[in-house]
Order: C-alpha cells, then structure tokens, then sequence
C-alpha cells in the first residue's frame, strides 16, 4: 500500500509549504503542535493555508464570469490597490477559506481539511461551502473520482468543526500515482536517507495534485518539475 | 513567436494503461500542442468507452485539465514523448 509514515508526512509538508511559497502569493506555513500533541498523535505538525479567497475559481473562469457581469457592475479598477488582486464576481467574494493538509494516522496518508467564512468571521454552512467549489469538482466527480467528497469531521488536531476531503481512497491513489517505485512503504531506517526525503517530496505533491484542485488550489506546472 | 509556433505544432502523446484499464490496440497519439489537456482525457475517455478515468503523468502527478498540452510535453516529455497513464477506477474498499 501506499502509505506514508509520520516522519514523512512532516518531510513532505514541509517541502510543500517551501514550493507553495516559491510559486504563489498567498502564504502557507507549516505548523508546529507542542510536543505533547505531537507525540500523542505521531506527527509533528500540519500545514495552513489561511485566509485564501473563495476558491471559485481559475482566473480564467473569474475573467468569463466578470465579462458576463460587466452591465451589473463597474469595474473596480478605479481603486488605489494591488493590480494584482483578481477581482471575484457575486458573493464568492465574500467568503474566504482556511485549509489544512494533515495526517491521519488511520489511512496513513495526508488529508484535506477545509472551512470557510464569511466577512464577518462566522463559519460557511456546508451548503454555501459546496456552491463555492469550483465547477471543475462537479466533472471530477462524476469522472469517477466519486471518493473525493466532502464530509463533516472534527479537525483531528484543534476540535472544531471543518469540513474534510475524504481521506479513504487516497491510499490507493497514491499506489497509481507513486509507481512501482514507491509501493512498499519505506522502513525507519530507509527514511533517514536522501530517497526517503525525496520520496516523501514526491509523494506530497503528488497528492496535492489531485486533492488541491478540487478545493480550487493549484500549483503551476514548474512547481512539479523537479520530480524529473 | 513561440506561441505561434506552439498553435500548429503537434506532439506525440503515449497512452500507458495501468491496473485494470483497457489497453489501447495503438497507443501513440499526435495532439496539437495548444490544446488544453481536457482535450486529451476526452479524447482517450471515447477511445476506451469509458466514462470514469484516472489520468496523470509519469507515475509523479496528476495535471490540471486547464494545463496546456504545450507545457506540459515541454515540461514532462521523455525521448519526444509525453507519457500518460490512466487507470479505469481504484480499487473499491
């Protein structure tokens, strides 16, 4: 199976958090739980991704939305701000997503934890959250992909309620994603050394590149060269 | 310009079938480099009948269908080819 161990799960994530940071504005940080949390739990830390703007979309599909809108509303360019903040259409605006990629000790492998807000700081009900995933979700779905759900779930670590992206097929995905190479989980030993990392590198971008995309988070292509 | 250039070109894409998926009877294809990879999971959803697949590229990662097929032959291509792998479903439970 394959799965992956705690160590490698902090080593991935942190190789992560450093591309996430080379490639797009929005800061992700790797956090640390005290060494108690830690210990009870197996695994260092997890990954935060804060404050993303509602997922809704690719650039591509904000430019067609807003051109269709354009006799609902004037263009906010006469604003003083960062020419680069894309300008979201309708509600999506509004709402803004935390997102943290954790362990889950039971599958063994990274999961995706999710939960939105509104401007006023209280939490999106799961309907609202499911009207901002981008359209693309909807044909990944029904491409088959019929594991990547969302459910309701207690973020393993803090205890609050979020949302998380089903974490039972991911295994098997991997396996597929991974190769031959990868197949057998790597011993204690075999971890410490510089394959290890770099499969543990490998292996969490390559699950990000399937479960990111369905909450609207995507990595540009260079972000997955190195793996050559 | 190379965006023009990228506009006619063609590239070869190789289907790999892994697990339980149809293997295809020709499994190299030309595409046109400016097409989106949407186009290339379409293209091999109908050569296999298949409505469900799992598609990514060199056992590493699975692309976007926004990507251009350009980016990622130049990016992901081995000896002239971009191989791609798809499987039909995981395997349930």
């Amino acid at each position: 199976m394959a799965a992956l161990s705690p160590t490698d799960f902090a080593r991935g994530a942190r190789y992560f958090v450093d591309v996430w940071n080379t490639f797009r504005d929005e800061q992700a940080e790797w956090v640390e739980f005290p060494l108690d949390v830690a210990a009870v739990h197996q695994v260092s830390g997890y990954v935060a991704l804060s404050n993303i703007p509602a997922m809704s979309a690719t650039p591509s599909e904000i430019a067609a939305e807003s051109s269709m809108l354009t006799g609902l509303e004037e263009p906010l360019d006469e604003l003083d701000e960062d020419t680069a903040t894309l300008v979201f259409p309708s509600t999506a605006a509004a709402h803004t997503y935390d997102f943290h990629m954790v362990y889950s000790p039971a599958y063994r492998v990274p999961f995706l934890l999710l939960r939105g807000q509104r401007l006023d700081g209280t939490l999106l009900t799961e309907e609202e959250m499911a009207a901002d995933l981008p359209a693309q979700t909807a044909e990944l779905v029904n491409d088959g992909r019929k594991w990547l759900f969302l459910t309701r779930q207690d973020h393993p670590y803090l205890n609050q309620p979020w949302s998380a992206l089903h974490p039972c097929e991911t295994a098997q995905m991997m396996k597929l994603l991974m190769g031959q190479e990868s197949i057998q989980t790597s011993g204690e030993n075999e971890e410490k050394t510089k394959s290890g990392e770099i499969r543990a590198a490998k292996y969490f971008l390559a699950w990000f590149s399937v479960a990111g995309p369905v909450v609207g988070l995507t990595l540009p292509l260079d972000a997955y060269r190195f793996q050559l | 310009m190379q965006v023009e250039a990228a506009q006619s070109k063609k590239v070869v894409v190789l289907f790999r079938a892994t697990g339980d998926a149809p293997i295809l009877k020709v499994s190299k294809f030309k595409i046109g480099a400016a097409e989106r990879f949407a186009k290339v999971i379409e293209f091999l959803r109908k050569q296999i009948h298949r409505d469900t697949l799992f598609v990514y590229i060199n056992s590493a990662f699975s692309p976007n269908p926004d990507e251009l097929v350009a980016d990622l032959f130049d990016n992901f291509a081995l000896e002239g080819k971009l191989v791609v792998n798809y499987a039909c479903s995981l395997a349930w439970g």
